[in-house]
């Protein structure tokens, strides 16, 4: 019985067991899908928007000679500026050079009746000291003054220092004795020594005429002065005497012989004047192409109006040679890419500067400084046209000194030194750059929401608006990867636009699925910063000092919520 | 009237199998003195009888566990739509542990002999023991449900184990003595051949979370294996030239690769009466080690740098899709470098035997009812595994002894277990048992099972059962 008992139990205990079996725990086909929502935090990218992306202020330099940026400071702070330095050395030719035409003087002395020599000299008398002079020593020494025009400009000479040029005088006689012209002038002068000019010149000797002689009159100051007979002051005086040498032919017997002279005056050139010189107007003119205004890396991102420049500064200065007072008028001006010019300077400007005070001294005038607000660099022109005039004129001078020029070497150096402070308005400034669709677009297939995480640092000191677009295969806009544009404030900056500091922020955007429909369907994103240069505390739009290291950084993760069913 | 049990039993096992029912009745095994494989557990428990052996299909003892979630835990009822059923990875998740395993062993008594002299106990046994061990996280099941926001920010997919496998066959000599009326003690020595060896020196691998700008991967596996089957070789999981075979041996070499991996284990135990029906016991089951040498292969990472990291990539704006695609790709690739796994030749190296810890309690309370408590515990590879209590009514008669009881563990506390033993010159042993985190007998709320068959016959009784008899 005992054994009947357990073999029940056992089998008992068997059937139980098998009997704990719920085959619908089992019954496979009836399993429902499952869907799981993990979600997956993954940094994504870092980009890095700086203001050398669509403004490189290194390239702009590289690319225009003489432009350079320069970091400075004021009383407000730090900025950088453009600078654009330029140096011309201008030759004024414009003063007269030359003087062509001096009438020639041709002369004939005298008839001299000359005594039986041999005669005299067998009397004892001494020859030698017995010279016939001519004119007589009681009288006024013979004139042999030349007159110099005026040129018609207007000049009026009162002296010249002569590069060049000669006096050259051809005897005419038959005088058999040596005959000297003994020449002396109340105008010319050494330009060294400033001693009277005298010159004596042989004319004939015992074999009758000599050959011609010439006078240098280089390196003489000749001062105009007035002559007896004419009203002006267009003279050179040049007086003479004749002495004959009686002693130098004893045996001559007596006799009349005609004394003659032809005066010739070879052009003069002029190395120094003095008096009222012409007033004359030197153009310089200048066009610098901004190159990398007109590139297309600026002009992408950067449209007119789009920059407010504070100002454009020149400072000018002007070293010269040139003994007569001048002035500057400049016209500084842009040309854009359609031909429109803009003037730089809004008002007309004659600017003086300083004269030489003396031959070899240097009249110098710096720091002549001009200001105007930028307007015409704001068109982002093509051209940048230097359109000066140095106007000389005598009649300006004040100073009581006289008037002189160098007519072969007078020169002016003119620098400029223009001057952009990077002190700027940014205003609806659009950054747009594109880039290809994600490829990976498929595994959001699995995605059932998601959250864009992002830190915006901002040492830029402009607000910005940021979108990324969504682009079809033609480049149709059709969709935006956020609704509204994420703002992101712009670093703070002071009532002097100096950048206080960096500002960052996290900002959540959440992706709906209907975006993330699109963003399967884009070709690419189109990403869009749209900036404005931020207020100061008293809501006022300051100019803002920007730094070229300007940066905004995006940094962005995603936070998607997946959609796994199994 | 044999031959009806004999087929009900029959059935039985083949019934227990199709449902795949579990538990710990080896436990239950530990306290049947009337069969010779108590000894296996305890080797101063002598057996009743003088003489016994068996050949073949001696003790047969299959178990399954993991570490305490069931299939109900994976696949259950549709909480809204209650007619259909779900995967429940989340209700996974939460039973899971932070460290999880399955648990496969097997072992077979296929030859053993043992006769009594007086107070002392000979016997032989050879067998083979399999045992297997595979543990996970449940980093990988947060990592499917939570993503990258798990509670504290990182996920670790393997927790430092990742696998253990042990197999061998043994060869045990036992002597038990009874050294007076109440203390018994027992050794067992062990000559052991290794057929395979798998042992995790290090599995690291998981996701730290915890720094926004980046994610944090890193992978270091370093596993010895050993086995007579064949050699492995990986020359890499991911390149694109990677290569990994399994080359078998031939049976000879098989046999050869056996002998040489030698290994040496001791078995003690002793049992010590209070009074008639008292007795506490304690044992120590295969204290020992083997030396491995065949087809030792360390499979390990193929680069010494096993840390990568995702930290989004620097990128200009008309590169950003671009960049993150090749910033991913990227990456995968450093990923797929730094967790990329190589095999190497590895030179000898010794493993210890998972050595079993029992302590045992046994009160004859009335008659032939007795109730037991075994304490058991597993030393493996340094760890402490499979630690529970058994607690067990048991009716000991002459002709049949049969055992049921609850085994607790942390993992399951419902373990309940069943033991037969049907002695009438042959003894025929059938338990099962299995393990359940609810008390429900359903098996979809098991979480492992243990079936133990087996035969074995005895004659004679031995000489301190005689005693007790007389007693």
């Amino acid at each position: 019985m005992k054994k009947i008992l357990l073999f029940l139990t056992v089998i008992l205990s068997g059937i139980l067991l098998v009997s704990c079996v719920d085959e619908d725990d089992f019954d496979f086909d009836s399993i429902v899908q499952t869907t799981v929502n993990p979600t997956i935090a993954a940094p994504l990218f870092e980009s890095t928007i700086q203001l050398s992306d669509f403004f490189n202020m290194d390239s702009l330099c590289a690319q225009n000679e003489g432009l350079e940026l320069i970091g400075k400071q004021d009383e407000y702070g730090e900025y950088f500026e453009f600078a654009y330095r330029k140096s011309d050395t201008l030759n004024v030719s414009d003063f007269i050079e030359e003087i062509q035409d001096v009438e020639d003087v041709s002369l004939s002395f005298f008839q001299v009746n000359i005594p039986d020599v041999s005669a005299l000299a067998g009397m004892g008398i001494d020859l030698g000291n017995s010279p016939i002079i001519l004119p007589d020593p009681s009288s006024d020494k013979g004139d042999l003054s030349f007159r110099i025009e005026n040129p018609e400009d207007g000049t009026v000479i009162d002296s010249i220092i002569l590069s060049e040029g000669k006096i050259t005088i051809s005897p005419n006689t038959q005088l058999p004795f040596d005959c000297y012209l003994e020449l002396s002038s109340s105008s010319l002068f050494s330009a060294q020594t400033h001693q009277p000019f005298s010159r004596t010149i042989q004319l004939s000797d015992v074999n009758g005429q000599m050959s011609s002689s010439e006078i240098d009159l280089s390196d003489l100051l000749i001062k105009m002065k007035d002559s007896s007979g004419f009203d002006d002051s267009r003279f050179v005086d040049l007086r003479y005497r004749l002495r004959i040498d009686l002693s130098s032919n004893q045996s001559f017997t007596g006799g009349y012989f005609d004394i003659g002279a032809l005066v010739e005056i070879s052009p003069l050139k002029i190395e120094l004047a003095y008096g009222k010189l012409a007033d004359i107007e030197i153009p310089v003119t200048d066009t610098i192409t901004l190159v990398a205004l007109s590139d297309t890396n600026i002009t992408r991102y950067i449209q007119p109006g789009n920059l407010n420049l504070e100002k454009v500064k020149f400072n000018l200065s002007a070293y010269t040679n040139i003994g007569i007072n001048g002035k500057l008028l400049p016209h500084l001006f842009t040309v854009s890419q359609n031909g429109t010019t803009h003037d730089l300077l809004t008002e007309s400007n004659e600017i003086e500067f300083n004269r030489a005070l003396h031959p070899g001294d240097m009249g110098i005038s710096e720091d002549i400084s001009l200001e105007s607000d930028a307007n015409a660099l704001e068109m982002l022109p093509e051209k940048f046209v230097y359109d000066l005039k140095i106007r000389f004129g005598s009649s300006t001078d004040q100073s009581g000194l006289p008037n002189f020029a160098n007519p072969y070497n007078s020169f002016v150096i003119l620098k400029t030194l223009t001057t952009l402070p990077l002190k700027l308005k940014i205003n609806n400034l659009k950054y747009e750059e594109y880039s290809n669709a994600f490829e990976f677009t498929e595994g959001l297939d699995y995605v059932k929401s998601g959250t864009l995480k992002m830190y915006l640092e901002s040492s830029f000191p402009a607000d910005a608006e940021i979108n990324f677009m969504l682009t079809d295969e033609n480049g149709t806009v059709f969709d935006s990867l956020f609704t509204n544009a994420i703002k992101i404030k712009g670093a703070p900056v002071d009532q002097n636009g100096n950048i206080l500091a960096p500002k960052g922020e996290y900002v959540e955007a959440t992706i709906s699925s209907e975006k993330y429909d699109n963003l399967r369907r884009a070709d690419k994103l189109k990403f869009i910063a749209v900036l404005n240069t931020s207020k100061d505390a008293s809501g006022n739009k300051p100019f803002v000092r920007f730094k070229k290291d300007s940066y905004i950084k995006v940094k962005v993760s995603a936070k998607v919520v997946g959609n796994i069913s199994f | 009237m044999k031959k009806i049990i004999s087929v009900s039993l029959v059935l039985l096992f083949l019934s227990f199998n199709a449902v795949a029912v579990y538990g710990q009745t080896k436990d239950a095994l530990y306290f049947f003195k009337d069969s010779p494989h108590s000894a296996a557990l305890n080797p101063a428990s002598l057996p009743d009888n003088k003489f016994h052996f068996y050949l073949g299909f001696g003790l047969s003892d299959f178990r399954f566990n993991t570490s305490g979630f069931t299939y109900h835990d994976i696949i259950n009822r549709h909480p809204v739509y209650t007619d259909s059923l779900r995967f429940d990875i989340k209700g996974l998740a939460e039973k899971l542990k932070d460290n999880n395993y399955f648990n496969f062993s097997y072992n077979m008594d296929l030859l053993g002999f043992g006769f009594g002299i007086g107070k002392n106990y000979f016997s032989y046994r050879m067998y083979m023991n399999m045992s297997s061990r595979f543990s996970f996280t449940k980093g990988l099941f947060d990592f499917i449900i939570y993503g990258t926001e798990t509670p504290d920010k990182k996920i670790a997919l393997m927790d430092g184990k990742l696998m253990d496998v042990n197999g061998y066959i043994a060869h045990s000599i036992s002597y038990g003595r009874e050294i007076n009326d109440k203390l018994k003690i027992g050794v067992g020595i062990k000559y052991l051949n290794g057929l395979i060896n798998v042992k995790t020196e290090k599995a690291d691998m998981g996701f730290d979370f915890s720094n926004e700008n980046q994610i944090t991967a890193n992978g270091s596996v370093d596993i010895l294996t050993s086995n007579v089957f064949g050699s492995i070789n990986i020359n890499s999981l991911f390149d694109s030239n990677s290569n990994y075979s399994f080359t078998s041996e031939s049976f000879s070499d098989i046999v050869s690769n056996a002998v040489e991996n030698k290994g040496l284990a001791f078995d003690l135990g002793a049992a010590y009466k209070l009074n008639d029906k008292m007795e506490f016991s304690v044992s120590i089951i295969d204290l020992g080690f083997i030396n491995w040498k065949s087809n030792n292969t360390r499979i390990k990472n193929r680069n010494s740098s096993n840390t990568v990291t995702f930290g989004g990539i620097e990128t200009s704006i008309d590169s950003i899709s671009t960049g993150i695609e090749t910033n991913l790709n990227n990456f995968m690739d450093s990923l797929s470098t730094a967790l990329d796994l190589e095999s190497v030749k590895q030179g000898s190296y010794t493993a210890a035997l998972p050595t079993e810890f029992h302590f045992g309690y046994s009160w004859n309370f009335h008659s032939f009812n007795h109730l037991h408590a075994l304490l058991s515990t597993k030393l493996w590879n340094s760890r402490i595994v499979d630690t529970r209590l058994s607690v067990l009514y048991a009716l000991h008669t002459k002709y049949v002894s049969l055992s049921v009881g609850n085994t607790f563990s942390s993992n399951a506390w419902f373990n309940p277990s069943a033991m037969l033993n049907l002695k009438f010159g042959a003894n025929i042993y059938l338990g099962c048992s299995f393990n359940s985190s609810s008390a429900s007998f359903n098996v979809a709320d098991m979480s492992g099972f243990n079936l133990v068959t087996g035969i074995s016959f005895a004659f004679g009784t031995n000489k301190h059962k005689k005693t007790e008899n007389v007693e």
